[in-house]
């Protein structure tokens, strides 16, 4: 019991001491506020990134192929880039390409078809909370590219599969970078550079597979 | 070297003031990209700031041991709360680490340098502290015993 109220007066002398120099006091308190209030805020920032680049997204891939009235082929895709997140994206590199894998022919393993690239120079940023959708088509109307295409349907349909100009299996690989924000991502040495990572976003689709 | 219940008390409560900044300039070494405000890895601001908090220990803990040894207690949680805030993403939300081993070394990696300047800062901050709270006292019993 002795000991209770010994330490009890003991505390109280320590917050005496605290209140006799109150004007110190009050500049300590108001310093672990303002590094208490940044520290939750850049805990918080940390967190919303990390929930960014899981729930951004690429989705909803529509490939199509139209075999026109001329005979050349008009070929496409659809994707959505979903970024339900509180970030505005930085989207600098978008790239599409679509070929025919004719490794089966011998030969070149792959016939390339189209293909679309916007570089970092074009800006696009996609808002927080919004849905990008990207659409691309392309002719293929190479008369080389055609025949090779034929040859392709041909060599199947003696394999016992029955493809068509339409219903060839064309094989669409679009990649896309973003940053995250605008926080600062132009880190140049080695061991700084997973700071640009972390703010970084790489999403692809490539053969009906979403990474 | 003996410590006092009170001294103890003391060592805690003061601590308290300086917890907080050195877990934020942790976090801020490792995330400068994402931290709000961002000393930007300036080493020469994170020593200043060391001194500064290393500053009330000084002020309200007369005995210079126990002081120091505030210093490495405040460093030491402060560290601490660093790592929890780094891990934040992982304790309290359900994101997973891939090698959580890596994950931690890898703070420690970033920061023992910045832990040692800390340190040193919080050293010399005692020893400001301690002359602040001096002077501070002396005028204090100047304007005491001055003529009205």
């Amino acid at each position: 019991m002795q000991l209770l109220a010994g330490q009890v007066v003991l505390g109280m002398g320590v917050l005496a001491d605290f209140r006799r120099h109150w004007f110190v006091t009050a500049l300590c308190v108001l310093t672990v506020l303002v590094f208490l209030v940044a520290l939750i805020l850049s805990s918080v920032n940390y967190i919303r990134v990390i929930d960014a680049r899981e729930i951004i997204v690429l989705a909803d891939a529509q490939e199509s192929a139209e075999e026109l009235t001329n005979g050349s082929l008009l070929i496409g895709l659809t994707i959505e880039l979903r970024n339900p997140s509180a970030f505005d994206l930085d989207v600098n590199l978008v790239s599409w390409s679509v070929a025919l894998d004719i490794s089966d022919l011998g030969g070149s393993a792959s016939l390339p078809l189209a293909n679309q690239y916007k570089s970092a120079t074009e800006t696009l940023w996609v808002g927080a909370g919004e849905t990008e959708i990207f659409e691309y088509e392309a002719f293929v109307s190479d008369p080389s590219q055609l025949s090779q295409i034929m040859e392709f349907i041909d060599y199947w349909a003696g394999q016992g599969e029955e493809y068509t100009i339409e219903t060839a299996p064309y094989s669409h690989d679009f990649r896309l970078t973003a940053w995250i924000g605008d926080f600062r991502h132009d880190y140049q040495y080695s061991g700084e550079l997973y700071l640009n990572d972390m703010v970084k976003l790489e999403r692809s689709y490539s053969e009906g597979v979403y990474s | 070297m003996r410590i006092r219940l009170e001294d103890f008390k003391r060592m805690l409560l003061v601590s308290l003031f300086s917890i907080p900044a050195i877990a934020f300039i942790t976090f801020d070494f490792v995330f400068p990209n994402i931290s709000v405000p961002s000393l930007e890895r300036n080493m020469l601001a994170a020593f200043l700031l060391s001194v500064l908090f290393g500053m009330p220990s000084g002020y309200f803990l007369k005995r210079t041991d126990v002081a120091i040894l505030t210093v490495l207690v405040y460093v030491a949680l402060g560290y601490v709360l660093g790592i929890v805030a780094y891990a934040a993403p992982f304790l309290f939300y359900d994101f997973s680490i891939i090698f959580p081993g890596a994950y931690f070394l890898f703070f420690l990696n970033r920061t023992i340098i910045l832990l040692m300047i800390l340190f040193l800062g919080g050293i010399i901050g005692v020893i400001v502290g301690q002359l602040l709270r001096e002077s501070m006292d002396t005028e204090e019993t100047a304007q005491w015993f001055a003529k009205p």
